[in-house]
């Protein structure tokens, strides 16, 4: 080992500190590795300083101890030893994006079916670019397929469609209806018998016995549910991950943040979505970060963590459905 | 916001997403930008598209693509990869020999038409270009030398013994490239394509004495290689850590799914960003991708240019805002 060069984390590998232990988040191969705080503090100092100094600074540490630090580093391809920082320099964390809004969940009802015209020409002012169609019980495929029809008339790139089981809908027609719209990147039908997945062409059918009946089955907060992603990374940075840019459209048509939140900022019968985009109150829960957020904020996983703003007694609290106490640090059944 | 300039963006197909993700931009800006994607040319079956001369000699069209451009954005034309399917309709009993002979005539017949369209539009400004214009690797390896850039060292031969010499001299280790496009070739469900690849002794040795004239390159031993999208005078730049992965040490195209080579935010001493500038406007290219390599010698090394080269993984590896950036140049 070169004590005078620099032993630097990719800029993509974000080392996140914990209330007792911390993480480094992969974002680009969306993976995660536990590491102590005190190998938090020494990776730090280390982007600013060659090692030598980091030998001289942490006096607790010696050469062959960081030399294997380094190496399992190293082996998890997650820094590299390098003459010249400068060189490489930290992700610009200002996200941009040309959409006002990026997603937008739509509860399939007949109220939605009927203004359906107002609200994709919304959509496609506002720049949509990810649309969620959901059902909580039956609702057959041809009123379905009047929605997707449709859809190359926006400018929405990816679609996931969560349908209920339903013993009136074989799965062929669920077959078809994924090889004749390929924009719709999964769909998972719930209260299934069995749990299983398929491919379909580029798409994937996945089938789940969960039972997703209402929207109060949404804001659960697991491991199998983290975003180990640049981009929402950069979100949740500013905003929040779970409402910034959203739009919901309920069953009966009220506009909300997200179809788990009671609040309504009007109905697409008689509003548009640009108008209840900017209704006062609409963006206000957008810019609680997880930095923010009590317990969150000193939660090792905070960056990667789906969040949710619904269930819960307070704006700034965490997440009713999060098991997880970063003091234990471990996730706690809930009862 | 209104932005009435008009603005032609020519590109591939209507499935390039960097195209998409400008327009996106150009929205936002409250500009609707009128757009010619090069396969609605080959594709006649699903394309009504007729071009012809005015009185005043001024190239038009049936879509509207007449007049002049405030900008005009050359994302890239066509490869003319749809003429597979051309091929693919022919029955057997037409010789393959015909066919192949079909295509070929096909492709310099568009070839014709493309530098016909691209030679006829007018614009206030343009960016981009044509990288069967600006894509000779010999001439603009010349060229990046005369900047002052690193090259690694190469030869053009048709001879066992001059390759055997330059063999010799570096050490044994030198690469074969392609010196157009990538050759690809589908037989039955496979796909064969070209990949740099080192030569072996052993593969000299199966060499005739004489050979179709081929380029040898010298081989440089990586840190790791630097991709640069340049727009003006700016320079984007990632770094890519294949020389980790010995599936990806010769040739980083050979992408390793799995475990994805690390790319991250670069930043190149600024003398070398100078001399890509100045290569890039003696070229007369306003944007386009550069490929280098840090070698183990610390030295960086300029190994060609793409004009046409895909700059979204840049730009999203690095959060790099070349999309905006474009659409800036274009409607400002």
């Amino acid at each position: 080992m070169n004590i005078n060069f620099y032993f630097t984390l990719f800029s993509n590998c974000i080392p996140v500190k914990g209330a007792v232990r911390s993480i480094i988040c992969d974002l680009q191969r969306g993976s995660y590795l536990f590491i102590s705080n005190d190998i938090f503090d020494v990776l730090t100092s280390c982007q600013t300083m060659p090692i030598f100094k980091i030998l001289d600074y942490y006096r607790n540490i010696n050469e062959v101890e960081l030399e294997i630090l380094f190496n399992q580093l190293i082996e998890h391809n997650l820094g590299h030893y390098c003459e010249n920082p400068d060189r490489f320099p930290k992700i610009n964390t200002q996200f941009n994006s040309p959409y006002e809004i990026l997603d937008c969940i739509i509860e399939l009802s007949d109220c939605n079916l009927k203004y359906i015209d107002n609200i994709f020409e919304s959509l496609t002012i506002l720049g949509c670019q990810t649309i969620e169609f959901r059902t909580y019980s039956h609702f057959s495929i041809e009123k379905m397929e009047i929605f997707l029809s449709k859809l190359h008339l926006t400018r929405i790139r990816n679609v996931e469609l969560i349908v209920c089981h339903s013993e009136l809908e074989s799965l062929n027609a669920f077959e078809a209806i994924l090889k004749k719209y390929p924009i719709i990147e999964t769909l998972v039908i719930h209260s299934a018998d069995i749990d299983s997945c398929k491919t379909i062409g580029a798409s994937n059918l996945i089938f789940t016995t969960q039972k997703i009946t209402s929207s109060s089955c949404c804001g659960n907060i697991s491991k199998e549910d983290f975003k180990i992603n640049l981009p929402f990374y950069l979100h949740g940075l500013k905003n929040n991950t779970c409402l910034y840019r959203k739009i919901s459209i309920k069953a009966n048509g009220d506009i909300t943040n997200c179809p788990s939140l009671e609040k309504t900022f009007g109905s697409v019968i008689n509003l548009s979505l640009e108008q209840a985009l900017n209704t006062i109150g609409f963006k206000e829960l957008w810019s609680i970060k997880k930095d923010d957020i009590n317990i969150c904020k000193v939660c090792e996983f905070r960056y990667i963590c789906s969040d949710c703003r619904a269930f819960l007694n307070d704006v700034y609290e965490k997440p009713f459905k999060c098991s997880y106490d970063p003091y234990s640090p471990s996730f706690h059944n809930l009862s | 916001m209104k932005n009435h300039k008009r603005i032609l963006i020519i590109s591939k197909s209507t499935a390039d997403i960097s195209t998409e993700d400008v327009i996106d931009w150009l929205i936002l800006f409250g500009n609707r930008p009128e757009r010619l994607n090069g396969d609605s040319i080959e594709d006649f079956k699903s394309h009504s598209i007729t071009f012809s001369i005015n009185d005043v000699g001024e190239l038009i069209s049936n879509t509207g693509m007449t007049g002049s451009f405030y900008a005009i954005w050359l994302r890239r034309w066509s490869d003319y990869s749809s003429l597979i399917e051309t091929k693919r309709s022919f029955d057997n009993s037409v010789s393959s020999d015909l066919v192949a002979h079909i295509i070929s005539q096909l492709t310099r017949d568009l070839t014709v038409i493309e530098n016909f369209i691209l030679s006829n539009i007018r614009c206030v400004k343009f960016l981009g270009s044509d990288n069967k214009k600006h894509g000779n690797k010999l001439n603009n390896l010349l060229l990046a030398k005369k900047h002052n850039l690193e090259i690694p060292e190469f030869i053009l031969t048709t001879e066992k013994t001059s390759l055997n010499q330059f063999f010799e001299k570096h050490n044994k280790k030198i690469i074969l490239k392609d010196l157009s496009t990538t050759f690809n070739y589908e037989l039955g469900s496979i796909l064969y394509t070209t990949y740099t690849e080192l030569i072996t002794e052993e593969d000299i040795s199966n060499f005739p004495n004489k050979f179709y004239m081929s380029f040898f390159q010298k081989y440089i031993e990586k840190e790791y290689e630097i991709r640069c999208f340049i727009i003006e005078t700016k320079v984007y730049s990632m770094a890519i850590f294949s020389q980790m992965d010995d599936k990806t040490k010769v040739d980083n195209r050979k992408y390793n799914f799995q475990n994805p080579n690390r790319t991250v935010p670069y930043s190149l001493p600024l003398v070398i960003e100078e001399q890509l500038i100045n290569l890039f406007s003696d070229l007369k290219l306003s944007s386009g991708s550069v490929d280098l390599i840090k070698g183990l010698d610390k030295k960086y090394y300029f190994l060609e240019i793409n004009s046409d080269g895909q700059f979204g993984m840049v730009a999203e590896c690095c959060n790099y805002n070349i999309n905006y950036e474009i659409a800036q140049f274009l409607c400002s």
